[in-house]
């Protein structure tokens, strides 16, 4: 049996003497491999004690700029402060952060002990500030009982709270994490979800994470970055890009099921082939009788999650995904009208792809 | 299939184990099971078993010294490999370096040629000035060094190839200096396949013949092998032969026992993911 994540008495975190803001800047960060450029003039302002999530598909360069943030990579050009200080030319450790990394990189022939001990050793703290912050770490994380073990003695979730353990007890002020539940399994990954926001309204500190998982970014960040072929395209909280997205690909990327696009001239409400309609599952009511504002179409199958059902509607070679109401069914193969809802309609630009 | 399986361990083990009974035999036989003279039939066990031949090597200064200078040139050349090899092998597995397949060819092709070809032009450049102050068992290690160089290259790169690079950055982040993260957590992780090379060096130092004659058999001080040849050229009995074979894989057995312990398995597990 697992142990709780945050049982027993832990200490009230002290935040570290003299930082009592730590902001990040990255001023028109730029990262080339080469002839790749994988981090493309990028500027964001991450705020004291902000949980910031950098999102997007796999090569987006989130990961790239996270590291460029540690100081594993050197940006190509463009600056990056921590607490308004400029730390390109730093190497990690006077940077004041800790970083996390998707693959947890325990040190294997240590015990879980000496993996949290790590930093502080380095860091010459006596034996006695030591063994509190290490004592510290297994409490909050729940992993007492297991501190004298090895890595490979311990399940996945374990060994990822080791790792975030070990960064904690340095007291960052700024925590990088690089896909931290990304090995975890489903049930275990949705657990830890919500473990990593409890803690992070524990121990206030920023912290900058790093997911391809819309999901993960929308639940546990503060605010986020929705990142493609090495740009930022939209920053905002959660629900400003879920409401109003800066661009289809925000759009698409950002909710599930993925927002429904129609071309605008099959839209009544737009009559528009200049702009695309974007509409999402729940903003869509169903009609099985002819509406004169609504858009024609096949209703096909239904797949039913339990809590939501959503129906899938073939309109002419779109397939369409509409969200019932729970006592709401509809057959399959019949002909359907779905109507829009006009304020929850978004349109962009078909050429650029923006929000007009 | 069963049958089959088992008829095939009992062949292999025969081929192994019959020399080393025939030798452990020999080397506590008396005289009289050895030398016939025609008359009866060898025993399969000694008449009389002794251990007289063993007291006699015991007391030889010569065969002790020659052990002796065996070990220390086996241990020189486990150390110098490993010097050398391993940063060598760190660098190939951990940087980009252009033409790194030719690289690492040329390096095994060394050993393509045979050791007889290359034993004059080292042995050439051994004995003259500067090596030649050497003493004999630094030389002789360095020979055996430049035999087992390109395996143990081989071998620590692909040690540190299965090593996650996620760790050394990991180190890096929390603060460790480079010479931390090579000492705490490299090495200890690095050991156990390390090991597997010290103990291929010194195998390949504890057998090897020919450098070793070559380098030493002007001076007194020679390796087991060497030392072998010379007692050889005297025709002495079976059972001292024996005796002393017997003697010659203690030392590798012990070293490997040695060095095994280092060489769990799995070591890495449970680092990533």
């Amino acid at each position: 049996m697992e142990r709780g994540t945050s049982g027993g008495e832990v200490e009230e975190y002290v935040q570290p003497t003299g930082c009592s803001v730590a902001e990040v800047r990255l001023k028109n960060l730029t990262k080339k491999f080469k002839d790749v450029v994988a981090v493309d003039n990028i500027s964001l302002d991450i705020k004291d004690r902000e949980f910031l999530t950098l999102v997007g598909p796999s090569g987006c360069g989130k990961s790239t700029t996270l590291r460029a943030v540690a100081g594993l990579e050197n940006p190509t050009s463009g600056e990056i402060l921590i607490d308004g200080q400029r730390v390109n030319d730093l190497p990690p450790q006077k940077r004041n952060i800790s970083m996390v990394f998707q693959s947890y990189a325990l040190f294997p022939h240590m015990s879980v002990e000496s993996n949290l001990a790590f930093g502080l050793k380095i860091r010459k703290r006596g034996l006695k500030e030591k063994a509190k912050k290490v004592k510290w770490a297994v409490n909050l994380l729940g992993l007492s009982g297991f501190e004298k073990r090895l890595p490979k003695e311990l399940s996945g979730g374990q060994r990822q709270r080791v790792a975030l353990g070990r960064a904690l007890v340095l007291e960052p002020k700024v925590l990088l994490l690089d896909e931290p539940l990304s090995n975890l399994d489903a049930k275990l990954r949705l657990r830890m979800r919500t473990e990593l926001k409890r803690l992070h309204k524990r121990i206030k500190t920023t912290i900058i994470y790093v997911t391809h998982d819309q999901a993960e970014a929308m639940t546990l960040s503060d605010r986020l970055a929705v990142m493609k072929d090495g740009k930022i395209l939209q920053v905002g909280t959660p629900e400003e890009i879920y409401e109003k997205p800066a661009d289809i690909f925000c759009a698409g990327f950002i909710g599930s099921p993925p927002m429904n696009f129609i071309s605008g001239e099959k839209v009544p409400q737009v009559k528009d082939e200049n702009v695309m309609g974007g509409i999402r599952a729940e903003d869509l009511s169903i009609s099985l009788t002819e509406k004169k504002d609504g858009i024609f179409g096949r209703s096909s199958v239904t797949e039913t999650l339990g809590s939501d059902n959503y129906l899938y509607v073939d309109i002419s070679d779109l397939l369409i995904s509409v969200r019932l109401k729970p006592e709401e069914r509809i057959p399959e193969e019949k002909p359907v009208w779905l109507i829009p809802s006009r304020e929850k309609l978004h349109l962009f630009d078909k050429s650029t792809g923006k929000r007009v | 299939m069963k049958v089959l399986k088992f008829v095939l361990i009992g062949v292999v083990l025969f081929f192994i184990i019959f020399p080393l009974f025939m030798m452990t035999k020999y080397s506590i036989s008396d005289r009289e099971s050895i030398v016939t003279g025609g008359e009866y039939p060898e025993p399969f066990l000694p008449f009389k078993p002794t251990l007289e031949m063993f007291g006699a090597l015991w007391s030889r200064s010569d065969f002790l010294k020659a052990g002796l200078t065996s070990l220390w040139v086996g241990l020189f050349a486990v150390a110098f490999s490993l010097l050398l090899g391993a940063p060598t092998a760190y660098a190939l597995a951990r940087f980009k370096i252009p033409g790194v397949a030719i690289l690492l060819f040329l390096l095994l092709s060394v050993r393509l040629f045979p050791d007889i070809s290359a034993v004059i032009p080292v042995a050439e450049l051994l004995l003259s000035r500067p090596f030649s102050l050497l003493p004999p068992v630094v030389l002789v290690g360095l020979a055996h060094t430049l035999l087992a160089l390109p395996y143990t290259v081989y071998i620590a790169k692909g040690v540190f190839e299965s090593i996650p690079k996620d760790l050394e950055e990991q180190a890096f982040v929390l603060g460790a200096a480079k010479s931390r993260t090579f000492f705490k957590i490299l090495t200890p992780l690095a050991l156990p396949g390390l090991g597997a090379a010290a103990i291929y060096t010194f195998f390949l130092s504890w057998n090897e013949f020919i450098f070793a004659y070559f380098l030493t058999f002007q001076g007194t001080e020679t390796t087991l092998p060497v030392y072998l040849l010379r007692i050889l050229s005297w025709s002495p009995q079976k059972n001292f032969i024996s005796a002393i074979s017997l003697l010659i894989c203690i030392p590798v057995i012990i070293f490997t026992f040695l060095v095994q312990r280092y060489m769990r398995e799995g070591l890495t597990a449970g680092a990533v993911k």
